[in-house]
């Protein structure tokens, strides 16, 4: 096997630009799926506590789509399928500015938001109903209770599994190659291809893959325990 | 949509089988079993070795474990299917190489579930197997291994609907699989897409909808039987 | 202060509460005892609305307090209530535990709600806990700091639910000492509970209940001598026998 290691090729110059862009679409990806990811299922979860049969079982087949068809496939409903719902003219803007970008996004958030209101939920059902009780019995009213007594235990509670959530979109925002959103993956390829330096290439982007992990996951384990909701 | 499904719906089955290669649905399933089934004694290693008394074996498993978590499949993928060839020499056929990356990926989930298993077995379990005398691996194949494998099923279960859903990353490496089958249908007929892939969602979600369900079905049993088996022990 | 007049309780077709009528004199301390399913806490849950009733009334200072037009909150931060499992909130210290009500009821700040809080730390005797939080205190000192929590607002009526049913025996004195001092200082109280010493020293009138209904109400002497109700001296045999 004549092949030798020389990681100066990526490591510098056109090569190395398109890398840390991947990383850059990468971080915006994963960024803004989260936040907006967040948010949604904080609403989710508020949506399926009130007790309306109809909008209950709204978030339940929201949830279910989402944790039982890949995420790739989600990724092409949003890309192939949505564009032709738009007029053309809309469509022929979006692919002007980069849309794979926002389909992704839109992807991602969603996919996140079933996962995490189900933690969230996990969380509620899991603080004792007598802990409603008590904080009732003091004098709070309903929202009273929620805001001081209930939702401060249900997101220690479910901050564990929201962590790990966080890696494993994290992870996911590869997928977003799938649509061809130039991110982190779909550079690695694209470099590969033109330098021919596939071991450089792939050891790089797999390197700074890992990089970021280990860093979710060691904050993750950091948070976990300064968060602990200890019960006895 | 039943015109794509009358015109494609044998693609999307088995691909172009018994003309040319199998695929579509049939394939993914293939690749589902034989990726569960390839990493089941692979992960049962790790976790072994996770929870045994060698300290460089556990520090190893728990390295791989932790390296194969931070690693997206895609780039275990890409791996597989562009550098592994390289490597070896020759050019490996696509759809073995995505097993590859996923029973690898899979190793290090399923092997963490099936070490969860072995650590929630009672202590006492143990400490009978030894004092009658047994050795580690009567003990581990006689007394651990079946009692920690029958608890995780649910576990083990829900690790296939996962892999079931990991499989349609095949279709970025052109294996052809159920999501390949409904890409090519979508190059053919290019004004209907929202159908397409609303076909292809629905049949991912029918097949790991049931399989999840069966996962809360054979939790509940399993918790049942394990409270049942308390009492019983707390009676005699 | 507090009286039944003819509650009556279901729960489904299951009658729980059977047309019971009897006052609380204010800053007296009256024992609720009898068999379990007697109804006894749900009488004293009745008092701070945790439970509807479904004929009668009860009053609180005259006031009907299930009528529609009482502030429920309003009505329940003038009772303290205690719990037979504390309920304590765990991602909560023990003085953010007393401080609540003062903050999230008062609108207190913390540096305002701190040393009222830490005062009634002190006369429940966990000043040094402040900081900890309630999985590392034991039952009795949590309590103990269950009962501070109930008494920051300054209410004029504690209702106690089997306070001391979930606490090892060695931790029962701590809690029921503290119930002692407490009952001496003009609070209106009422506890359910078993421990028949306690009653004996501290109540200033016992309540028997069985099936529902209010079969005895008697002072410590009447209740304790010989002339007691009969179903007193069955119940009583029950609990030795037990102990």
């Amino acid at each position: 096997m004549g092949y030798q290691l020389d990681f100066s090729k990526v490591l510098q110059g056109e090569y190395l630009d398109l890398i840390l862009q991947g990383l850059q679409t990468t971080m915006i990806l994963f960024a803004i799926s989260w936040v907006l990811g967040l948010l949604l299922a904080v609403f989710l979860t508020v949506v399926r506590a009130i007790e309306f049969k109809p909008t209950q079982f709204l978030v339940a087949a929201f949830v279910e789509y989402h944790r039982n068809v890949p995420i790739l496939i989600q990724l092409f409903v949003w890309y192939f399928g949505f564009a032709v719902v738009l007029p053309d003219a809309v469509n022929d803007y979006l692919n002007d500015i980069g849309a794979e970008i926002g389909y992704a996004i839109v992807a991602l958030a969603l996919n996140k938001a079933a996962y995490m209101s189900e933690d969230f939920r996990s969380g509620l059902r899991s603080i004792h109903p007598a802990q409603m009780e008590a904080a009732r019995s003091i004098g709070l009213t309903y929202l009273g209770a929620m805001r001081w007594v209930i939702l401060p235990q249900a997101w220690r509670l479910a901050l564990p599994a929201l962590l790990g959530q966080t890696l494993i979109l994290f992870k996911g925002t590869s997928l977003a190659a799938g649509i061809g959103v130039a991110e982190l993956s779909y550079q690695a390829r694209y470099v590969e291809e033109q330098s021919f330096r596939i071991f450089e290439a792939y050891g790089l982007v797999t390197l700074i893959y890992m990089l970021i992990s280990f860093a979710i996951m060691w904050g993750s384990s950091v948070l976990s325990t300064r968060y602990r909701l200890r019960v006895k | 949509m039943l015109e794509i499904l009358q015109n494609y719906g044998i693609l999307l089955l088995i691909g172009e089988f018994p003309h040319g290669k199998l695929g579509g649905l049939a394939m993914t399933l293939i690749i589902s079993f034989v990726s569960l089934i390839v990493t089941f004694p692979c992960a049962i290693l790790i976790a072994l070795a996770r929870t045994g008394n060698s300290k460089r074996l556990k520090s190893l498993a728990s390295g791989f474990v932790h390296c194969v978590r931070a690693i997206p499949l895609l780039m275990l993928i890409f791996w597989a299917y562009f550098a592994l060839p390289v490597v070896i020499g020759f050019p490996i056929d696509a759809t073995y190489t995505l097993i590859i990356a996923i029973v690898i990926y899979q190793t290090a989930y399923l092997g963490e579930i099936i070490a969860a298993g072995i650590e929630g077995l009672p202590k006492g379990q143990l400490e009978a197997a030894k004092s009658l005398g047994l050795g580690y691996i009567p003990t581990t194949f006689k007394v651990v291994l079946p009692q920690a494998l029958f608890n995780v099923v649910p576990g083990i279960v829900n690790q296939l609907t996962t892999i079931i859903k990991e499989s349609s990353l095949g279709s970025i490496i052109a294996v052809p699989e159920l999501s390949y089958a409904m890409l090519q249908v979508n190059s053919n007929e290019v004004t209907k897409p929202l159908q397409i892939f609303g076909i292809l969602a629905a049949t991912y979600f029918v097949l790991c909808f049931a399989l999840s369900q069966a996962t809360g079905v054979l939790e509940r049993r399993i918790a049942n039987r394990r409270t049942g088996r308390v009492i019983v022990e707390a009676v005699a | 202060m507090i009286a039944f007049q003819n509650v009556s309780k279901w729960y489904g077709a299951l009658q729980v509460i059977h047309d019971i009528s009897a006052t609380v004199e204010k800053g007296t301390t009256i024992v609720l005892c009898g068999p379990s399913g007697s109804g006894k806490s749900t009488l004293v849950r009745a008092v701070n609305r945790l439970e509807p009733i479904q004929k009668g009334r009860i009053t609180l200072a005259g006031r009907d307090i299930h009528a529609k037009s009482v502030n429920v909150n309003a009505l329940r931060t003038g009772i303290g209530f205690v719990f037979q499992q504390f309920n304590l909130f765990p991602h909560l210290s023990v003085i953010d535990n007393v401080m609540l009500p003062l903050r999230r009821l008062r609108g207190q700040s913390r540096k305002q709600a701190l040393p009222p809080a830490m005062l009634m730390l002190e006369r429940v005797g966990l000043a040094d806990k402040a900081a900890s939080l309630p999985a590392d205190i034991s039952g009795g000192q949590s309590q103990r700091v269950a009962i501070a929590r109930s008494l920051i607002l300054k209410p004029d009526v504690l209702i106690l639910d089997e306070p001391t049913r979930a606490l090892d025996p060695e931790m029962v004195s701590e809690v029921l000492k503290l119930l002692k001092e407490l009952s001496g200082g003009g609070i209106t109280m009422m506890c359910v509970t078993h421990e028949m010493g306690f009653a004996r020293e501290v109540a200033d009138r016992i309540w028997f209940l069985k099936k529902g209904r209010l079969t005895f109400d008697a002072p410590p002497d009447l209740f304790f001598s010989k002339d007691t109700h009969p179903d007193v001296q069955g119940f009583m045999s029950a609990i030795h026998r037990h102990h």
